[in-house]
């Protein structure tokens, strides 16, 4: 039992969210826990960790967009791991087809694309929420989500078109 | 809700939903906790580090300043020995003060952390 127990009780329900946030941003399983643990010792270690829950929440977050970007400068200093390289990655594909071709169509967006869209339709956050976290004028967050829903119908359009050829 | 976003909200709800099952049990909080306390060590260090590397460049300071401030006519080794002594033990003075400070200052204690 921590000696904290109300980090302990968030850290355990937004753990999974940060880290499915972490996943669908970087694909890579094993960077995006490293990633989420990395978040919650910098919450803790900064004041954001004595913010009231939604707050947090939204810290949190920004804290993990932070890191994506960071890592993502690392892995295009060091070069990128070939997907090959990576079973756990297929081990982790959806058996749902549905949430199969969702992955499929979700990876092919942009790093952008895909935190705009998973912030606004499965955290469910604001326009304003998600300017914060993103470091974006609140007023761009409509027009670029708007583009990154476009997106994601064309390569699903695309996708299916696939599949059935 | 336009179509175009309830379909995207359908989509991203199965692939949230088979997402979040696949989910890694996340480490102790304890690990977390300690990881921190001990990363807020490391910062607090780096800190000091620079604030005594800082107050080490007082001497070259004073004796700059005591030489360029000096009364006309006086030259010689007995004033820039003088000038070195008080230089000296002006740094060791604050890098004791400042060391001492931080150090009563930079306990930290996360389990006690506002909720």
């Amino acid at each position: 039992m921590s000696e904290n127990p109300d980090f302990e009780e968030f850290y355990l329900q937004m753990h999974p969210r940060v880290w499915a946030f972490l996943f669908r941003s970087t694909d890579d399983p094993a960077v995006a826990e490293e990633l989420a643990q990395e978040a919650f010792v910098r919450l803790l270690a900064s004041r954001g960790v004595a913010l009231p829950w939604d707050e947090r929440r939204a810290y949190v977050f920004r804290i993990a967009v932070n890191l994506i970007r960071a890592a993502a400068r690392r892995r295009a200093r060091e070069g990128a791991t070939p997907l090959d390289d990576m079973p756990e990655l297929a081990a982790l594909q959806p058996a749902d087809p549905i949430a199969r071709r969702a992955s499929v169509v979700f990876n092919g967006l942009g790093e952008r694309e895909r935190e705009l869209l998973w912030l606004a339709h499965v955290e469910k956050w604001t326009h304003s929420e998600i300017a914060a976290a993103l470091g974006l004028a609140s007023g761009s967050v409509r027009v670029l989500l708007h583009r990154a829903r476009r997106r994601f119908l064309e390569r699903f359009e695309k996708e299916k078109k696939n599949e059935t050829d | 809700m336009r179509p175009i976003e309830e379909f995207v909200d359908d989509q991203l709800a199965a692939l949230a939903q088979s997402t979040l099952s696949a989910a890694p049990q996340p480490r102790s909080a304890d690990l977390v906790l300690i990881l921190a306390v001990r990363r807020h060590a490391q910062l607090h260090s780096k800190r000091l580090s620079s604030l005594v590397a800082a107050v080490n460049l007082a001497p070259l300071l004073i004796l700059t300043l005591g030489w360029a401030l000096r009364p006309p006519g006086v030259s010689g080794v007995a004033p820039v020995a003088i000038l070195a002594s008080l230089a000296l033990l002006t740094a060791l003075v604050a890098t004791q003060l400042v060391a001492g400070a931080r150090a009563g200052n930079g306990r930290v204690d996360l389990t006690t952390s506002p909720r």
